[in-house]
């Protein structure tokens, strides 16, 4: 049996750094993503299908943050 | 469905005496998507307008500028036949032109002067806090005058320069200052002024204080306002006299001018003309028929059975009217190519069931339903519509049944008591006999979820596969193979997957009712036992894939695992919702049941706190499923930039064609 504690720790680390990263990824599609829909309303299903490509970074984070919680 | 509908390619020949009685007849069909003709050459050139183009165009953009002035707005009236709108129509728009005519300039012209008193004002209120003249600003030959803002107190640095100056400072804008100095200083004063990040302002014209310029100016304002209300409630009025007749005629003769510049997309010869455009197979019969009717079978009706070049036929998506809403997503992403699988009716029954499942609430559901029916007839920022409307009822129709037969809550409350401080049993007093089958908080039930999520992922990812298989068999027999090879490489993951997680409720089910516990034989690497049916299923996929797409795919397997993971978003929304409901429910309750004056604080907190996940459910919930669709399932086999199928015609709403 691990330490809990640190377990918990993380997992924490896990998903938060993981949401970072989504974040940051984000930020600079979805800013881009605007100005094209701004120009072009049709661009709307593709602007939000790249802003959504970065968001399996934090569900990786948090699966793994799950397995992690599993071994507690 | 699944398939656009069959296009039949038509050539419409005839004498130029029948073109008018063809137009009519085609528009009125509202069945045709014309090809416009563009290379004129020898024998072909471009047709003209009809005679009744100028005068209607003419009509149209003076109907138009009317409608500006008097600010009309589309709305529902009630349908006008066309030969009322058509009676008099030159007289009738000459009235109303007349009746506005002044009302709508004096308007401008007061808009325009407002404007301007506006800006005056603006500039002089800084102003009015200085007790000198505007005239005393301006005008000196040995003084400089800087008049402008300053962040810091400038005072101490001007009298080290020389001290021989003076500076007032507004009452009424304390960053306001003029200082006045000998011309001989005015370069160092600048330096100083430029340190204390000063800007220039602008001394507004006139004479006198400015405090008395205001006044007057204000005064005026007040006036011009007060006419200005006058005007509009005259052209309100006017507005409403005339609303309906300028809708149905806008209507009317846009679709006249649509009808008299059609022969700008013909091919014509001196006495006859040719129409080229793309027909649904089905329709082409009752077309010829009335065609013929109309104009006593004096035209050439043919229907081309070989392309002489291959050319993109239009696309027109064809499914049953429950469908219809999700045409809009599929819209939105990118029209199919015509020989392309049209999967709106895998969105319609897959886009409900992600959403029902990441909100999994009763109460939210119903709740979203309601709002789904209200979004049908009105628009809230932008967002709602028919389509819209009918996508969100279906959400909330999946997101009740799974809240009442899989979660067991109603706005973040379960029926029955488990582990939680609330039910609706013990809140009601009556015992409500819904047990939730997944708990979704509980360490057993996000384990559910997830693998409930896995499965979905390979569900939706084979059917993703199947369509790419079909789309590429007439393309490309070797992308056709590609995506079989795919297919494999997907389900060894998925029986990976499911073995590791067969200790689960629902890995386990799967695991002996699908598999039939066929990944049992393993080789084991320390901590994960891979089942050899993977192995094998993932060599065999991968000599195809290195043999149809190249060596480089191999490097996209695991984006195939990033994928089948990415469906875990389901269980994720859904807990992260799950938990915000509760963590609200269990700070505000305790309030609203307390009693007194606090309950009724209580209930608007909880209130507002269920309106916030309410909206974030729907957005969030919203984009996932269909980002899952968008990202994850369309682009295994999705192509997309087809041509609309857009029929010459249009669908009438304020009048009655006659």
């Amino acid at each position: 049996m691990a330490d809990a504690g640190l377990i918990a720790i993380g997992a924490g680390i896990a998903i938060g750094l993981a949401g970072i990263a989504t974040a940051l990824a984000q930020k600079d599609i979805g800013s881009a993503a605007v100005g094209a829909i701004a120009e072009n309303e049709k661009l709307f299903g593709k602007g939000l299908t790249m802003m959504v490509i970065p968001e399996t970074i934090v569900i990786f984070g948090l699966v793994i943050a799950y397995l992690l919680m599993g071994k507690m | 469905m699944l398939k656009p509908r069959r296009m039949s390619r038509i050539i419409i020949v005839g004498s130029k005496e029948c073109q008018e009685k063809t137009i009519e007849t085609l528009h009125g069909m509202n069945i045709i998507h014309i090809v416009d003709f563009v290379k004129p050459d020898g024998t072909f050139k471009l047709g003209t307008p009809l005679k009744k183009a100028s005068t209607a165009s003419e009509q149209l953009v003076k109907l138009r500028s009317i409608a500006k002035v008097l600010e009309v707005e589309e709305t529902e009236i009630k349908r006008m036949g066309e030969e009322k709108v058509r009676e008099n129509i030159a007289e009738k728009i000459g009235t109303i032109e007349l009746n506005i005519s002044g009302t709508g300039e004096a308007k401008t012209k007061m808009d325009n002067l407002l404007k301007e008193l506006e800006t005056k004002i603006s500039e002089l209120l800084p102003f009015s806090g200085f007790r000198i003249p505007l005239e005393a600003f301006r005008g000196y030959e040995s003084l400089a005058v800087f008049v402008g803002n300053v962040g810091v107190d400038v005072e101490d640095s001007i009298r080290k320069i020389t001290s021989d100056y003076e500076l007032f400072r507004s009452e009424e804008d304390e960053r306001l200052m003029a200082l006045f100095a000998p011309k001989k200083c005015e370069s160092e004063i600048s330096k100083a002024l430029i340190e204390a990040k000063y800007s220039e302002a602008k001394v507004p014209e006139g004479r006198g204080l400015a405090k008395d310029n205001l006044a007057e100016l204000q005064e005026h304002r007040k006036k011009l306002e007060e006419r200005l209300e006058r005007t509009a409630k005259e052209l309100e009025t006017l507005r409403k006299k005339h609303i309906e007749f300028i809708l149905a005629c806008e209507e009317h003769l846009r679709i006249e001018v649509e009808k008299a510049e059609a022969p700008l997309r013909f091919a014509t010869t001196e006495h006859s003309f040719i129409v080229d455009g793309w027909v649904a197979s089905d329709k082409f019969d009752r077309m010829k028929k009335t065609l013929d009717k109309k104009t006593h079978s004096t035209l050439h009706i043919e229907r081309l059975e070989t392309r002489e070049e291959p050319e993109e036929p239009p696309v027109a998506l064809s499914n049953p009217k429950p469908a219809r809403p999700f045409e809009f997503l599929l819209d939105m992403f990118s029209t199919p190519k015509y020989e392309e699988v049209d999967p709106t009716l895998i969105l319609m029954i897959v886009f409900p069931i992600f959403f029902g499942l990441m909100i999994g609430d009763a109460g939210y559901g119903l709740f979203i339903m309601l709002f789904g029916v209200m979004l049908r007839k009105r628009y809230l920022l932008g967002v709602g519509g028919k389509a819209v409307g009918n996508i969100l009822v279906l959400g909330g129709l999946f997101a009740t049944i799974f809240g009442f037969a899989l979660f067991g809550d109603f706005l973040g409350i379960p029926f029955q008591v488990h582990d939680a401080e609330y039910s609706w049993s013990s809140l009601l007093g009556v015992n409500i006999p819904i047990v939730a089958q997944i708990h979704k908080l509980e360490k057993s039930g996000v384990t559910d979820l997830l693998v409930l999520s896995i499965v979905a992922a390979f569900l939706h990812l084979s059917i993703g596969f199947i369509f790419g298989v079909v789309n590429e068999a007439k393309h490309n027999k070797k992308h056709s193979v590609a995506k079989i090879a795919w297919l494999l490489v997907l389900i060894a993951v998925f029986m990976l997957l499911i073995h590791t997680a067969r200790g689960t409720r629902i890995g386990g089910w799967v695991y002996r009712n699908v598999l039939f516990a066929s990944t049992d034989w393993a080789v084991s690497v320390p901590g994960l036992a891979i089942p050899m049916l993977t192995i094998i299923l993932l060599i065999i996929g991968t000599v195809i894939l290195v043999a149809t797409e190249g060596i480089m795919s191999v490097m996209e397997i695991p984006s195939l695992v990033g994928n089948t993971i990415s469906y875990t978003r389901l269980a994720a929304i859904g807990v992260a919702k799950g938990a915000m409901a509760l963590a609200f429910n269990g700070m505000l309750l305790p309030m609203v049941l307390g009693g007194s004056v606090i309950a009724i604080l209580g209930l608007v907190f909880l209130i507002g706190a269920h309106l916030m996940i309410f909206i974030l459910g729907i957005i969030s919930a919203g984009i996932q499923s269909l980002r899952l669709n968008y990202v994850e399932f369309f682009l295994k086999f999705y192509k997309g930039g087809g041509t609309k199928f857009t029929p010459f015609g249009h669908s009438r709403r304020h009048t009655i064609a006659g």
